[in-house]
C-alpha cells in the first residue's frame, strides 16, 4: 500500500536519491532540509514513515527532536547514515527507531532493502 | 583553481612553490569585482601580501611549517574561489529529478550533482582545516567541522558507488576524529596526510565521472591507514596510553642515588619533612604521594585516575615550574612528568630535581609523546628513572611501573583527610577519558563517585539509588544532557537533586537551554579548573542539606 514519506536531510543530493528510491517503491514523499522546517511540514500532512539522516546540523538527535512532535510521536523512523551497518542497526535499537539502511549499500543495495522494510511497518 | 600539488620535497623549491602561490592568490583576489570586493577579502590580500614580503628571506624551517602552510593556502584558496568561481565545464542538461526512469540514467544525473556538492564541501574541508593548528578549542571544532564534512561526502559517494571517493573520504573521516586525541601542536603529521587526501578528492569531483587514478587511491590510501594506525597507536579510551619500552636505563649517576636512597631506606633513618626527604622502613604516620606534571588537564586527570588503583594522594602540577613550587611546600615520593610543557619543561624539571639536595631521591618518570631515541636520551641523560611513550600500553601497566618505582621512592609525613563523610556523585559522560578525568577531579573531594555512559542509564541509576549530585555531558548519544536534567526535574523521587551540565557548547543560546532545563549550573568544558569544580560541586551539596 502506498506510504508518504517524510525524508529529512540537509544535503539536497541525498534528499533527490531518496526521493527517487520511494517514488520507484510507489510510495509519495515529503522532503525537509532541516529539522526547523519539519513541524510545518508536517502540519498539513502527517507521514507514515519518516526516513530521516542522523547527522543534522541543527539538532543533536533528530529522533527525539522529531518524536517531540505530537504528530511525529509514534512515526516509524528510520534512519540513513554513512555508518556501516551492523554499527547503524545497534545506533538505531538503542535511539529508539523502527529501522535503520546504511548508505553504504548503495542506491540499488538501498532501495532492496527499503521496500520490504517500508512494507513491514504499517 | 591554483594547482595545490606540491610533489618535490626540496625544501627551496617548495617555498618557492608555496610564495608563488601567494601571489597568484593576491592577484585574483585584485581582480575580483567592486561588489564582490568584502573588506575581510581584501584584508586577507593585505596579510597575504605581507606573508610574500616576509617569505622573500627566509624557507619553511620544518615539515610541520610547510604543513601549515600548506593547509593555509588551500583554505585561502577556497575563499577566494567562492568569491570569484571558475567557469564550470559545459554539460548536457540533466533531466528532472521525477523524469529519471531507470537507475542508471539517475546516477548519472546524480553524480552530476554529487560532484557540485563534493566540490562545495571540499571548499569548506579546506576552510575549516585552517583552524586545527590554532587553540585546542578552535582546533577541536574544526576537526569536527572537517569531519562533517568528510562524512557527507563518504555518504553520497557511497550511495553513487562511488568506492574510492568514499573509501577514501571515510578514512579521512576516521583520521581527524582520532586527531581529537593529539594536543593541538602534535597535529601537523596526520594533516599532512590528510592534504594528500585532499587534493585527490579534488581531483575526482573536477573529473566528469569522478575518475579516480587506482595507483594514486592506493598511496593516499597508505598513506591515511598509516595515520590513523598511528594515532590509534597514540591514544586508547580511557587513559593516554603508553607504549612497551624497554626496561629504564637511568644514568649510572642516578642509579647510584637510588641505591643510596634504598640503603638509606633499610637503615630506617629518621621520618618528618624538614626540607629534606628521608626514607624509611618505618610507616607510621607516613604515607607516599605522587605529583602529576602535564599542562594538558585531561591527560593529567587521565593519568590520576588510573593511579588512583594505588590508593595514594596525587597532586598536579600543569608545568615544571608550578611542579617546583609545589615540591617545595610539600614532599613527594614520586614524580611523573609530561616533558613538551610551557614555562619549563620535563627535561628542564628533572634536571632541577636531580641538582636539588632536598628533591634528588625522587624517583621521576617521563611519560611523554616524543618517540625518538635522542629525546629519549636527554631524558634519561636529564635523569629520569623511566621514559613512558604516550602510546599502548594499559593503565594496568603504568600502575605496576609506578608500583616498582615507589618501593625505592621516600614516604612522606601522612596529611590528615579533610573530609569525614562521603557524599554520592553521579557523572553521565560517553566520552570514557573526560568521565574518568572528571572522576579523578572529584576524588579530591572525598567523595563516592559513580560513572554512567548515557543519559538513560544515569536516569535509572538516579532512581533506584541515593546521589547527592548529579554531572552531566550535554552532547551524549540517546538521551542529551538536557534531557536528563529534563526527566529528573519530572520526577517526584530525585526532582531536588542538584545537576551541573557540562559542555563544550559555549553559547548563550545553550546556557539558556541548560537553565531551563534545570540545571543548577552550566559549565564549558576547558574553562574550569578542578579546583573550581570542586568548590561548584562543594557549593551545591552544602546548598541542598
Amino acid at each position: 500500500m502506498p506510504k508518504t514519506i517524510l525524508i529529512v536531510d540537509d544535503s539536497e543530493l541525498i534528499l533527490s536519491m531518496l526521493e527517487m528510491i520511494c517514488t520507484q517503491l510507489g510510495h509519495a514523499t515529503l522532503k525537509a532540509s532541516d529539522m526547523t522546517s519539519v513541524p510545518a511540514i508536517v502540519a498539513s500532512q502527517t507521514p507514515d514513515v519518516i526516513i530521516s539522516d542522523l547527522n543534522l546540523p541543527d539538532v543533536q538527535d533528530p529522533i527525539t527532536a522529531l518524536r517531540q512532535l505530537p504528530q511525529l510521536a509514534q512515526t516509524p523512523i528510520i534512519i540513513v547514515s554513512g555508518t556501516p551497518q551492523a554499527e547503524l542497526d545497534a545506533l538505531a535499537a538503542r535511539r529508539g527507531a523502527q529501522g535503520a539502511i546504511s548508505k553504504d549499500a548503495g542506491l540499488p543495495g538501498m532501495m532492496m532493502q527499503l521496500g520490504p522494510l517500508l512494507d513491514a511497518l504499517s | 583553481m591554483v594547482d595545490m600539488s606540491t610533489q618535490s620535497h626540496d625544501p627551496s623549491i617548495e617555498f618557492s612553490t608555496t610564495r608563488q602561490r601567494l601571489t597568484e592568490l593576491i592577484e585574483r583576489e585584485s581582480e575580483l569585482d567592486e561588489s564582490e570586493r568584502l573588506p575581510g577579502l581584501d584584508a586577507i590580500a593585505s596579510g597575504l601580501e605581507q606573508l610574500v614580503e616576509a617569505m622573500e628571506d627566509k624557507g619553511f624551517e620544518d615539515e610541520t611549517q610547510r604543513t601549515r602552510a600548506e593547509v593555509l593556502l588551500q583554505g585561502l584558496d577556497a575563499i577566494i574561489a567562492y568569491f570569484a568561481p571558475e567557469p564550470a565545464e559545459q554539460e548536457a542538461p540533466e533531466p528532472a529529478p521525477g523524469a529519471a526512469s531507470s537507475t542508471e540514467l539517475g546516477l548519472e544525473q546524480f553524480i552530476s550533482a554529487f560532484r557540485n556538492e563534493a566540490q562545495k564541501r571540499l571548499s569548506g574541508l579546506s576552510i575549516s582545516m585552517m583552524g586545527i593548528f590554532h587553540g585546542e578549542d578552535t582546533s577541536n571544532q574544526a576537526l569536527e567541522s572537517s569531519a562533517g564534512h568528510l562524512h557527507a561526502i563518504r555518504g553520497s559517494a557511497a550511495m553513487l558507488n562511488l568506492t574510492d571517493i568514499a573509501e577514501i573520504s571515510g578514512l579521512m573521516e576516521q583520521v581527524l576524529v582520532s586527531m581529537r586525541k593529539l594536543d593541538p601542536d602534535e597535529r601537523s603529521v596526520p594533516t599532512k596526510a590528510l592534504m594528500t587526501g585532499y587534493k585527490l578528492l579534488e581531483s575526482a569531483v573536477k573529473d566528469k565521472d569522478c575518475y579516480v587514478d587506482p595507483a594514486e587511491v592506493v598511496e593516499v590510501l597508505e598513506d591515511l591507514h598509516e595515520s590513523f594506525e598511528h594515532l590509534l597507536e597514540d591514544s586508547s579510551p580511557s587513559i593516554p596510553t603508553i607504549e612497551p619500552t624497554p626496561p629504564p636505563e637511568p644514568s649510572g649517576e642516578y642509579e647510584l642515588d637510588l641505591i643510596e636512597a634504598a640503603k638509606r631506606a633499610e637503615a630506617d633513618e629518621p621520618v618528618g619533612y624538614d626540607g629534606v626527604l628521608t626514607q624509611t622502613s618505618s610507616l607510621e604516620g607516613m604515607e607516599q604521594r605522587i605529583l602529576i606534571v602535564d599542562d594538558v588537564d585531561t591527560i593529567a586527570a587521565s593519568v590520576g585516575f588510573v593511579l588512583s588503583d594505588l590508593d595514594l594522594p596525587i597532586d598536579i602540577a600543569s608545568h615544571g615550574v608550578e611542579a617546583l613550587e609545589m615540591l617545595k611546600e610539600r614532599p613527594y615520593s614520586l614524580i611523573i612528568s609530561d616533558v613538551a610543557m610551557p614555562r619549563m619543561d620535563g627535561i628542564a624539571l628533572t634536571r632541577v630535581v636531580r641538582a636539588e639536595q632536598e628533591l634528588q631521591d625522587i624517583p621521576l618518570i617521563l611519560l611523554t609523546s616524543l618517540d625518538h631515541p635522542s629525546e629519549r636520551d636527554a631524558g634519561f641523560d636529564a635523569g629520569a628513572n623511566d621514559y613512558i611513550i604516550k602510546g599502548s600500553i594499559g593503565g594496568g601497566e603504568l600502575v605496576n611501573r609506578v608500583r616498582e618505582l615507589l618501593k625505592i621512592a621516600p614516604f612522606v609525613p601522612r596529611e590528615s583527610p579533610k573530609r569525614k563523610t562521603r557524599q554520592r556523585i553521579l557523572v553521565a559522560e560517553d566520552a570514557e577519558t573526560v568521565a574518568a578525568s572528571i572522576a579523578f577531579l572529584l576524588s579530591a573531594g572525598d567523595y563516592d563517585i559513580t560513572l554512567t555512559s548515557n543519559g538513560h542509564e544515569a536516569l535509572t541509576r538516579l532512581e533506584r539509588e541515593d546521589f547527592d549530585l548529579l554531572i552531566s555531558d550535554w552532547q551524549m548519544p540517546s538521551m542529551t544532557g538536557d534531557e536528563l536534567a529534563r526527566a529528573v526535574r519530572a520526577s517526584a523521587h530525585i526532582k531536588q537533586i542538584p545537576i551541573i551540565l557540562l559542555t563544550s557548547l559555549d553559547s548563550d543560546e545553550v546556557r539558556q537551554q541548560g537553565r531551563e532545563a534545570g540545571a543548577n549550573k552550566f559549565l564549558v568544558k576547558g574553562k574550569i579548573g578542578g579546583g573550581a569544580l570542586l568548590d561548584i560541586v562543594s557549593e551545591l551539596l552544602d546548598a541542598a542539606r
